[in-house]
């Protein structure tokens, strides 16, 4: 947010004609009353739209700023631009201004929203920008149109003086070494970006390229260069990589480039304090535009290896290869491990080649090969394999480890090819027997057991009931899941509460009896209630005396003997029972006794009267403090 | 209505997601079948590249590696299988003979760590879920008199099992505080110190499996049967869990 301070100082004249501000005359003082609401008005009522745009005039592979300002408002709606078709138009970023002022010894501000734009002329030639409307809180402005001049850069237009766009400055070309490969066969994939009187950035950002079937190294960029394209000359930048098919198929790359043209940085307005040559060499004076480049997509065929002919000691290897084998021991007895040694070097798909294998037979049992070391390029094409495969002769009849043979499949030619090696001989002694027969006891032993005859890893599974998403949340760390457990939690700790309450009143009798003192009323209520609705009047008396002499009796934690109102009145005043309430009390009291010992007949009235006279009487003792 | 709509079409693109990794692993194994294993190996990885997750993926790619002979990847893959699905006894063997093949290093497993394998993180959580219910439906009853003993036993015995699942949970925590790694590489040593030049201490033949102490600049310090030793975070890879 830029804020920009400006004082403006309108005593001064006053100052100068030798009068103090406070002695203005009435007239003049209602005059300026009057100005300053006519211009509050102004900014009030009236929605103020510019539109500026530096440089007007500009040449391709620079760009101009459009700065929208709204003035007298906080926030809003950007303005809509229109698409103007040879403008690549980026933006807003919006700004806010305020400027402030001095009016009559009294601080102003005004607020102003700017919305820049970046434009990037594509084609050179003349563009018109608007007019179009801006719409804030009902109020509708129109902007009038800008004009902007778009020439050729500085060596001139294009051919025969038609109109150059920037996708004439740069474009991109993609290649690849073969059109028709075989499954695991690399090949190379170049893509080259041609520009010319442009700067462009080092990133070069590549997209929609293939994500599956292939195999692709990172991109090495290699120098840059300079050709002639169309009679113009070009500066030239490479990037190469090499890239292997999995899957048979078509792959189509149309990949699209974004490069970065690096174009001059305008400055909206000058700073007093640093726009100075020095710091603008120091400090980039660039902007980085992102441009997109499509290039024409290029197919590669990918063939499937041949069946026909496929040698059964082929192991997946796709390339030129040399294979060699040898023994590390030769002399040995029967039983003892011999060590088998295959080495596997070349070119092709080597990180996927397997090794070939002596299998087991009468006279050899054999253990899987297993890779005792690799040495490949970063790429996994080029490099150095080693296997090892322990076979232990069965008998001394052993006299040589049979033909090892390697195949693979030479994609330049077309053909499988297969390298045997060995037979290679042994020297083997007859040795103690006891070695024989442990060799030979695999798979001996009762009739009823099961012979073991080989050691290897169980087979595959088959297809999961159901796919786990590596992005999945597990759950037991749902929000969900983790939330329910605190339910236990808080039904253990209302147990704890309730147990210990319990316990409290279980050791402290009057605080039980004063605590249930109210409940213990209502049935007695309920039998007065019930007896008024029937019109029974021993019923009645009986069920309020009921109710008053057990709420007094728990609350006062009385025997029964020992509620009377001589005793329950003056505890009760302990209390704090007002005057009111002991008449209340009192006469309650004295009610129940008389009907109680006199049979005095009483009318539903009068009933009525004590039976609410009795609740009201409760009611204000269960306010009273314990 | 329109929740409805959303929630089938979302369902449909699963189905079909489902189906379409259903026909890729099918191709992986009669690629395996024909022993075209590095086609194989590239249709499983596939499955594992669009983000999908599950131990017979992680075995069969395993098995994959094992026919290829790279033994360190798959060990490690038959780890990855073995933290989703301790109990498979098909894992438990190809794991243990591979290792026995490979002639690698692994840490010996305590008696607890056995009993803890008996079960995935998910499986305790399940079964601590439980028994911290039980536990709290217990305190409802404990406070009556009559039943209060019974109650009581029960509840200890619930609680006990309780601890007994969070420390089944906490085995499982520490494959991703304290990793398991495994040598991908041929010929590792663990050296005495993070540097190039520092005196190797103990083999770490390929398909190796240490735990993770500590990290330092590329290095990882591991433990191995009581022994420390430091090895480069290049020539290992990480068992499952991935995520910090």
């Amino acid at each position: 947010m830029n804020w920009k301070t400006v004082i403006l100082n309108h005593d001064k004249p006053i100052a100068a004609a030798g009068m103090r501000p406070d002695v203005i005359p009435a007239t003049r003082k209602a005059a300026c009353l009057a100005a300053c609401f006519f211009v509050l008005a102004l900014n009030v009522g009236a929605l103020s739209v510019r539109m500026t745009l530096n440089p007007d005039t500009l040449r391709m592979g620079e760009s101009a700023n459009l700065v929208i300002s709204v003035e007298g408002v906080d926030r809003g709606p950007a303005p809509a631009l229109p698409e103007v078709p040879g403008l690549r138009i980026s933006g807003p970023a919006v700004e806010q201004s305020v400027s402030m002022s001095l009016v009559n010894g009294r601080m102003q501000q005004e607020r102003t929203l700017n919305y820049r734009y970046t434009i990037v002329p594509l084609q050179s030639g003349e563009y018109e920008i608007g007019p179009f409307r801006y719409t804030h809180k009902n109020e509708t402005v129109t902007i009038p149109a800008k004009v902007m001049r778009v020439v050729a850069s500085a060596d001139g237009s294009g051919q025969d003086g038609e109109p150059i766009s920037l996708s004439d400055l740069v474009f991109a070309e993609i290649t690849v070494d073969k059109e028709r490969v075989f499954v695991h066969q690399p090949f190379t994939l170049t893509i080259a970006v041609y520009s010319r009187n442009l700067n462009l950035g080092r990133n070069v950002s590549l997209m929609n390229m293939p994500e599956s079937g292939i195999q692709t190294q990172p991109f090495q960029e290699g120098g840059t260069t300079r050709e002639v394209v169309r009679n113009e000359v070009y500066d030239v930048r490479r990037y190469q990589t090499e890239i292997r098919p999995l899957t048979a198929g078509t792959i189509r790359f149309e990949p699209k480039l974004r490069i970065q043209v690096m174009v001059p940085r305008r400055r909206q307005r000058r700073d007093p304090f640093f726009d100075d040559s020095i710091f603008q060499g120091l400090f980039s004076n660039m902007d980085a535009q992102p441009f997109d480049v499509t290039v024409t997509p290029v197919d590669v065929v990918v063939r499937s290896l041949p069946e026909t002919d496929r040698p059964d000691s082929f192991t997946g290897g796709v390339g030129q290869f040399q294979f060699e084998a040898h023994i590390r021991e030769t002399e040995a007895q029967p039983g003892d491990p011999l060590t088998l040694t295959f080495v596997i070097e070349g070119k092709g798909n080597l990180d996927a080649v397997s090794a070939p294998a002596v299998s087991e037979s009468d006279r050899f049992r054999v253990y899987p090969p297993r890779m005792t070391h690799s040495d490949l390029d970063q790429a996994g094409q080029r490099g150095r394999k080693v296997f090892e495969q322990i076979v232990i002769p069965r008998t001394a009849e052993s006299r040589e480890v049979p033909p090892i043979a390697f195949s693979y499949f030479d994609p330049d030619t077309g053909y499988y090819h297969t390298i045997t090696r060995g037979p290679l001989p042994l020297n083997l002694r007859e040795g103690d027997p006891a070695s024989q027969r442990v060799v030979r006891a695999d798979g001996v032993g009762p009739d009823h057991q099961a012979r073991i005859v080989g050691q290897d890893i169980r087979y595959l599974k088959p297809a999961p009931a159901r796919w786990q998403r590596v992005d999945d949340t597990p759950w037991f760390a749902t929000r969900g899941f983790l939330a329910a457990q605190i339910i236990p939690l808080l039904m253990g700790l209302a147990v704890i509460l309730v147990a210990r309450r319990r316990h409290v009143l279980d050791a402290d009798v009057a605080r039980a009896r004063r605590y249930r003192a109210p409940r213990s009323a209502r049935p007695g209520l309920q039998r007065a209630v019930k007896a008024l609705r029937h019109n029974d009047v021993d019923e009645f008396y009986t069920g309020i005396w009921a109710a008053i002499s057990t709420y007094f009796g728990d609350r006062l934690n009385l025997p029964p003997g020992a509620i009377t109102a001589g005793e329950v009145i003056p505890a009760m005043r302990e209390h704090g029972l007002d005057e009111e309430n002991r008449d209340l009390l009192e006469s309650v009291f004295t009610a129940c006794e008389q009907n109680r010992f006199s049979r005095a007949g009483s009318d539903p009235d009068t009933m009525q009267a004590l039976l609410e006279q009795t609740k009201r009487l409760l009611k204000n003792c269960v306010r009273l403090p314990s | 209505m329109r929740f409805g709509l959303v929630v089938g079409i979302i369902w449909a693109g699963m189905i079909v997601a489902n189906a379409a990794a259903a026909e890729r692993y099918a191709q992986a194994a009669a690629a395996y079948d024909g022993k075209q294993y590095a086609e194989a190996r590239a249709l499983y990885e596939h499955l594992l590249h669009e983000g999908l997750r599950a131990p017979e993926l992680y075995f069969n790619l395993a098995n994959t590696y094992y026919r290829i002979g790279d033994f360190g990847q798959a060990i490690l893959h038959y780890m990855n299988a073995f933290y989703f699905a301790p109990r498979d006894p098909d894992i438990r063997h190809n794991l243990k003979y591979v290792l026995h093949e490979a002639d690698a290093v692994a840490p010996a497993i305590a008696w607890t760590a056995h009993i803890f394998r008996l079960a995935n993180r998910s499986e305790w959580t399940a079964l601590a879920t439980l028994f911290w219910w039980l536990t709290a439906m217990h305190t409802l009853f404990v406070c009556r008199p009559n039943q209060r003993r019974l109650c009581k036993l029960s509840m200890i015995i619930a609680a006990a099992l309780l601890v007994f699942c969070l420390a089944g949970i906490q085995h499982w925590r520490q494959w991703r505080s304290q990793p398991m790694i495994v040598v991908t590489s041929a010929g590792q040593e663990a050296l005495f110190a993070p540097l190039a030049d520092a005196t190797a201490h103990f083999a770490m033949p390929q398909g190796s499996i240490a735990r993770v102490d500590a990290s330092l600049d590329g290095w990882y310090r591991i433990r191995v049967n009581k022994k420390d030793g430091w090895i480069r975070q290049s020539d290992v890879t990480r068992v499952a869990p991935w995520t910090p």
